[in-house]
């Protein structure tokens, strides 16, 4: 008798699940999960896995079901108006439209996020993906990603012709929200804000004026994902590079005051949304605070060292 | 000798009395462009010929052709006419020029014909002498009334054409030289009727999409933005549909003017990809969009009404430009300029951007790219300020979108096709009202 009780209320409560889920289809801001879901996991997917979870290639069961209790991402992004493949430029029409759906994303997005991802033919194509994965992305994403830019081969062209050179730096940035919610993320890029990491791990070559800054570039972009990512290892490194010899840290000047800023950001909680706001504006109204006086008139003395 | 005026008085000798003149000549030819455009540009409007006659060889007495050029210097004191025919008067409107902007409100002149002519016939059974004349001196245009008109009388005995045809010309010498510049016209155009015991009498103002001026079609608003070169324009407004007499009132009004300085990161020679010579003037851009749909008129825009959107959505034809000349540094200088390290030239922090926007070596820098945030960036701005960083790939559009940022202006998202949307396409130009009043202030 016991058993049938039990069973009938897990039969309701399967009911009253799917009935919610079907609701939520056609009310996509129901599904906005506004605090980010802390996933910690030390199990990596690779990118192959991922698509073999997809269901149109055959996915698991329990996705499956998930899939089926609401709506399509591809969809509901097709009824947001978003174009894939429009590269480094968002495929919404404008900054608020964008901010709007990824607050609607999340971990549940993730998969189907990484598989749309996935079916981009380019770098730069996979952008905007990246940007939306920065709301709702964990371990899985940050695994695809860190695969993307260290199989990263051969030479990028001028950055104003080739944007995969920028989408593969973009890389990095969307790292820093992940790692909130991703321990592979952190590590990786605590590892890479170390222009010795590059040195020792770069593969791919940067156009020719640009390659002997790659490493240092790519360790900055680094160090401002950490600290968007808010870790307070991330000022520790900051300031430690600031005591540098003046011609040394001079070339670090201005990622470090950006990610100062960044880190302010992420502490105020909005690391996610900073991408999806003008964050230049932002930037100077926080050189106007104190803080931000101090580190922009430290790197106006660094930049004004003689070579 | 004559007295000298008492302002040349400090020189001492009316031999010198030109003297100031000839300096600031010599300092105008001294100038560098972007201070002599500041000087009041010489855009003329006058009417080059009035002529009366019949074409039926029945002369009006008095009646040769009579010609009247009206040469209108800005800030003229008086008129210069030249009138054939002992009655005549002139009245003037008021002028104003403006040498901060460069706005010219032109000085129109109203002349009175001579009240009676020789000439009779018969209209309508009726003995009338003085058909044109009559409009003028009846009617007494506010502003001024220049008329133009086709007629054809029926004096029962026979068929007679009377016209009077006067031309408007613009004569337009830039101080840009020969770059084109653009001209704003309007035009009001009245018409009249002929009633019986009363002559002809004002009926009403000609819709402006039936007025044409040099090829283009007034907008609603009843206004036209040329873009003209130096030279002499014919600007006689044409009228279509079936109008007996009609007058108008014609304004000509230079675009506004913006400038800028511009300087490069030394990467882009260095690339070969400068899209300038460095001695060239950087383009000029010219706005103007007209979709004919709200007038400045319509009582919707009201704000009292509640209906005032119509303020923010419908979009607007304006004249501006943005005149981008070489700085004294045409390649950044120091610390800026490094070309071994491409921190200025491919911008990915913000601080650097910040850094460079504040620099006073110019007001445009142009960068070879700018990406950060996983977002590229076209160009920067100081709102309320002159200076803008730009990638050097950047369509048109994005430096007047910067240039609206330095007037005050803010992102303007409603449609893609606005020249203020944060990411409109290179064919966005659109602007409204508000942005207008930016834009030509």
């Amino acid at each position: 008798m016991k058993h049938k009780i039990l069973v009938g209320i897990l039969a309701c409560g399967l009911i009253l699940f799917l009935y919610t889920g079907v609701q939520t289809d056609t009310e996509p801001k129901h599904l906005v999960d506004p605090q980010p879901v802390l996933q910690r996991s030390d199990s990596i997917v690779a990118p192959s896995q991922l698509l073999e979870a997809d269901p149109a290639s055959g996915a698991s069961n329990s996705t499956l079901t998930h899939l089926k209790t609401r709506a399509r991402l591809k969809e509901r992004l097709v009824s947001e108006g978003f174009r894939s493949g429009t590269g480094l430029r968002s495929g919404f029409e404008n900054d608020a439209e964008e901010w709007k759906f990824v607050q609607t994303l999340g971990p549940a997005d993730e998969d189907e996020l990484l598989a749309m991802l996935l079916e981009q033919n380019s770098l730069s194509n996979r952008v905007q993906f990246h940007r939306m994965l920065t709301q709702c992305g964990g371990d899985k994403a940050a695994q695809v990603i860190i695969d993307t830019i260290k199989s990263q081969t051969g030479r990028f062209g001028n950055p104003a012709e080739d944007h995969n050179y920028y989408a593969l730096h973009g890389c990095l940035n969307a790292l820093g929200p992940i790692s909130t919610r991703s321990e592979i993320a952190r590590r990786f890029l605590r590892e890479a804000a170390d222009e010795e990491y590059w040195k020792l791990n770069r593969q791919h070559k940067a156009t020719e004026y640009i390659e002997p800054h790659e490493n240092r570039y790519l360790a900055s972009e680094s160090i401002k994902a950490l600290a968007r990512g808010g870790h307070p290892e991330a000022m520790e490194l900051i300031n430690t590079m600031r005591q540098w010899q003046p011609q040394r840290a001079k070339l670090w000047a201005g990622a470090l005051v950006d990610a100062v800023f960044e880190y302010e950001v992420a502490l105020r909680g909005d690391s996610v949304r900073i991408g999806f706001i003008d964050e230049f504006t932002e930037f100077l109204a926080w050189g106007k605070t104190d803080t931000g006086r101090k580190w922009k008139q430290w790197s106006a003395e660094m930049r004004m060292l003689a070579d | 000798m004559p007295a000298c005026p008492p302002a040349r008085l400090p020189l001492g000798d009316c031999g010198f009395r030109y003297l100031p003149e000839l300096i600031l000549l010599l300092l105008l030819g001294l100038m560098p462009r972007h201070l002599l455009a500041q000087v009041p540009r010489q855009t003329q409007l006058w009417v080059l010929k009035k002529e009366f006659g019949s074409t039926n060889e029945i002369r009006i007495n008095n009646s040769s052709p009579e010609i009247t050029i009206v040469t209108l210097n800005e800030n003229q004191a008086g008129p210069q006419t030249e009138v054939v025919g002992e009655q005549k008067k002139t009245t003037k409107r008021s002028s104003q020029y403006n040498n901060i902007y460069g706005l010219t409100d032109y000085t129109y002149w109203w002349k009175y014909l001579p009240e009676t002519q020789g000439f009779t016939g018969m209209m309508g059974g009726l003995y009338r002498d003085d058909v044109i004349p009559y409009i003028f001196h009846q009617r007494k245009p506010v502003t001024c009334g220049w008329i133009k008109a086709n007629a054809t009388i029926d004096t029962g005995a026979e068929l007679k054409k009377t016209r009077a045809d006067t031309k408007i010309m613009l004569r337009h010498t830039s101080a840009y030289g020969s770059e084109k510049r653009g001209v704003r016209i309007a035009v009001t155009a009245y018409y009249y009727d002929w009633v019986t015991g009363s002559g002809w009498v004002p009926a009403g103002i000609i819709p402006p999409d039936q007025i044409t001026v040099l090829d283009q079609r007034l907008d609603c608003n009843g206004q036209v933005i040329l873009k003209l070169g130096s030279g002499d324009f014919e600007v006689t407004p044409a009228v279509s549909g079936n109008y007996s007499f009609y007058e108008f009132v014609v304004t000509a009004t230079p675009a506004r003017d913006h400038h800028r300085t511009w300087s490069y990161h030394p990467y882009l020679k260095v690339g070969g990809s400068v899209p300038f010579k460095p001695v060239d003037r950087f383009n000029l851009f010219y706005l103007t969009e007209n979709d004919g749909c709200i007038c400045d008129s319509d009582p919707r825009l009201d704000t009292s009404t509640g209906l005032s959107n119509l303020i923010d959505f419908d979009s607007v034809p304006v004249a501006a430009e943005l005149f981008v000349y070489d700085a004294t540094k045409i390649v950044f200088p120091k610390p800026f300029d490094s070309i071994s390290n491409p921190d200025y030239c491919n911008i990915v922090n913000m601080e650097h951007a910040d850094a460079l926007l504040d620099a006073p070596f110019a007001d445009i820098k142009m960068v070879q790219s700018m990406y950060w945030n996983s977002k590229w960036k076209d160009g920067r701005a100081q709102v309320l300020g002159n200076n803008i960083i730009i990638t050097k790939n950047a369509p048109s559009n994005v430096l007047m979108h910067e240039l609206g940022h330095n007037l005050g202006l803010d992102h303007r998202n409603s449609s893609t096709a606005n020249l203020m949307h944060e990411r409109g396409p290179s064919t966005a130009w659109e602007i409204n009202r508000a942005e207008r009043v930016a834009f030509e202030r």
